[in-house]
């Protein structure tokens, strides 16, 4: 007597040509790059995600660096205009009490004061040329 | 005891999907069924690259839509799901082409693939034979085989009954039986105990 199988065949009937077919029709087996072409497909599927927030994100860095660019800009105009006026606050300063120093180093006076000054300014530019910072934060 | 230990992974992914760790769910997800997905393909396309672009479409349409998942359907039953469309259009794309190609080549093709000498080797005979099978009895045969002779399996993937699926391969087995008898490789002995 034959029995049903599950697979709906009878047994004995076909046992060959199921043990047959199943030496024939071995499972296929992925290629060996399969595995690296298909990271590749996610990550370029990730991409439309991924792009909006790198957009914003590099807007948001052009943001700032033109920020920084202002703010360098205004500090230097700033630091110019501050050193021109002390300049001139000084030069009026000077002229001011020139009938002093004349009075205390004679003829010497004005040109020994203005020598004293040229190399006071020397020093400083060389100073902020050779070791920037140098002349805020110290020595270092 | 495989049904169950697969049915356990694919909890596991669903918790995982829940609890928001979606990266690590896709990592099991392809591990548990990348296979299965690929076969599939295999069975549908009758073509190994046509099937592994398949199989790297629907499983990269998967990771995009995994976040909607909603657990309704079982996991495994989406993942056909998808597989399944995926391979149909690569069907429709291909009849598309193939009738804008020259008719001879087609025909030729074909004859070719119909051919079967009774000197071949009998397995490549058999495979033929298979693959001249009507469309319906050869999927339901070649992913019985694929998939270790499990018709709740094969049923899943091609979302048919089970008592279809029995019905295609007993009537699958019964026309390789006939055309086997026609080509004399009918003798049980010949494949049982030549080993082949």
């Amino acid at each position: 007597m034959n029995n049903p199988r599950d697979d709906g065949t009878e047994q004995g009937d076909c046992t060959w040509l199921d043990e047959a077919l199943r030496r024939s029709l071995p499972p296929p087996r992925l290629s060996a790059g399969f595995h690296a072409r298909f990271a590749t497909a996610v990550q370029r599927a990730d991409a439309p995600r991924v792009l909006p927030s790198r957009q914003a994100l590099a807007a948001d860095y052009e943001r700032q660096v033109a920020d920084l660019h202002q703010g360098y800009v205004r500090l230097q105009w700033r630091t110019l205009g501050t050193l021109l006026g002390v300049a001139f606050v000084c030069g009026v300063g000077l002229t001011l009490a020139m009938p002093w120093i004349r009075g205390q180093l004679g003829d010497w006076g004005p040109l020994a004061v203005a020598g004293g000054g040229a190399l006071a300014g020397v020093a400083l530019g060389a100073r902020s040329w050779l070791r920037p910072g140098a002349l805020w934060h110290g020595s270092r | 005891m495989q049904a169950s230990a697969a049915g356990q992974r694919e909890i596991r992914i669903v918790e995982l999907l829940r609890s928001g760790r979606q990266v690590e769910a896709f990592d099991d997800l392809v591990r548990l069924y990348e296979s299965q997905v690929f076969r599939l393909c295999c069975a549908l396309l009758r073509n190994r690259a046509e099937a592994e672009d398949a199989a790297q479409e629907s499983l990269v349409r998967v990771w995009k839509n995994l976040a909607g998942f909603d657990g309704r359907a079982a996991l495994s039953t989406w993942i056909y799901a998808i597989t399944r469309n995926r391979c149909l259009t690569a069907l429709e794309r291909r009849r598309h082409e193939l009738s804008l190609s020259d008719e001879n080549v087609a025909a030729q093709a074909e004859s070719q693939a119909a051919a079967a000498a009774p000197g071949d080797d009998p397995q490549s005979v058999l495979r033929e034979l298979v693959e001249e099978l009507p469309e319906k009895f050869r999927r339901c045969l070649l992913l019985y085989y694929y998939e270790e002779q499990s018709v709740e399996q094969v049923a899943a993937m091609l979302a048919i009954p089970e008592g279809t699926v029995k019905t295609n391969l007993h009537r699958a087995r019964a026309l390789l039986g006939q055309r086997l008898k026609a080509l004399g490789l009918d003798d049980a002995q010949l494949w049982l105990e030549t080993g082949i």
